[in-house]
């Protein structure tokens, strides 16, 4: 695995908290002391946020798809239909 | 969950749980957004293993939608009167969050960028929790190793995507 892919995945631990112990001491000092890795480390926290945000998303599309499908089932349309009408 | 138990679960719960949000004064395609916010609660507490033991579908989506729609009205401050006494649990913090399409089209059309299978890749351990040897498996790796590094330069594709167009700041934060 190359250098840069090495720190991603370090990151990646850190913020799961797979990382334990003196590694993980060693890799908050080493953010004190290089900004840089502490704004990669701010910018793959909103990576990870963003993907719980887009795959809710995929799956609120998955629902209305099958919201849709089980509407055009004329019992579950009339049974639900009926409760609003 | 497999298509079919959601589909199962979904035929039982929904009419059950429009009675119910119809009965407190919502319509139908907000009885069907409320609901598919708590299906979402659902299915990720089921994820984390924490749903209570032996619990009846129907009658959790029921509580959360129920929590969900007093959420709503709060939030909007409909005419709908909420008494102090209902008690607003942690489900709604893990709420999905509200977007507006716009963002939100901005973002996925940014998200395409990345490739939809590096997304499935990222989707399958961040959001669905599936080991590394699952996904290997899943998506046709030849080891566990060759989709952990698929994953991380996946990951970083994003990460600089979204540093670069600093969409993230405007969007989703």
């Amino acid at each position: 695995m190359r250098k840069q892919l090495r720190e991603v995945q370090d990151i990646d631990r850190y913020l799961l908290h797979t990382m334990k112990g003196a590694d993980r001491l060693v890799f908050q000092a080493r953010m004190l002391l290089q900004p840089g890795l502490k704004e990669k480390v701010g910018w793959q926290r909103k990576t990870h946020a963003f993907l719980q945000w887009a795959s809710r998303k995929e799956k609120k599309e998955e629902l209305t798809s099958l919201y849709t499908r089980l509407m055009n089932d004329a019992s579950f349309h009339r049974q639900i239909t009926s409760i609003f009408s | 969950m497999e298509a079919q138990q959601l589909e199962s679960v979904y035929r039982e719960a929904f009419p059950q749980v429009a009675k119910l949000l119809h009965s407190l004064g919502a319509d139908l395609p907000t009885a069907r957004d409320i609901f598919h916010d708590a299906m979402i609660i659902y299915l990720e507490r089921m994820r984390d293993h924490r749903l209570p033991p032996a619990v009846i579908p129907t009658r959790y989506l029921a509580g959360i939608a129920r929590i969900c729609w007093f959420k709503q009205c709060k939030e909007r401050r409909d005419s709908m009167q909420v008494t102090d006494s209902i008690q607003l649990s942690d489900s709604i913090a893990e709420e999905p969050p509200a977007d507006p399409e716009k963002k939100y089209r901005l973002l996925w059309d940014y998200v395409q960028t990345a490739g939809t299978s590096c997304i499935r890749l990222l989707r399958a351990f961040y959001y669905e929790g599936l080991s590394m040897p699952a996904i290997a498996e899943k998506f046709n790796y030849r080891s566990t190793h060759s989709a952990t590094v698929q994953k991380y330069k996946c990951l970083e594709k994003l990460r600089e995507k979204l540093t670069k167009t600093n969409v993230y700041e405007e969007t989703v934060a």
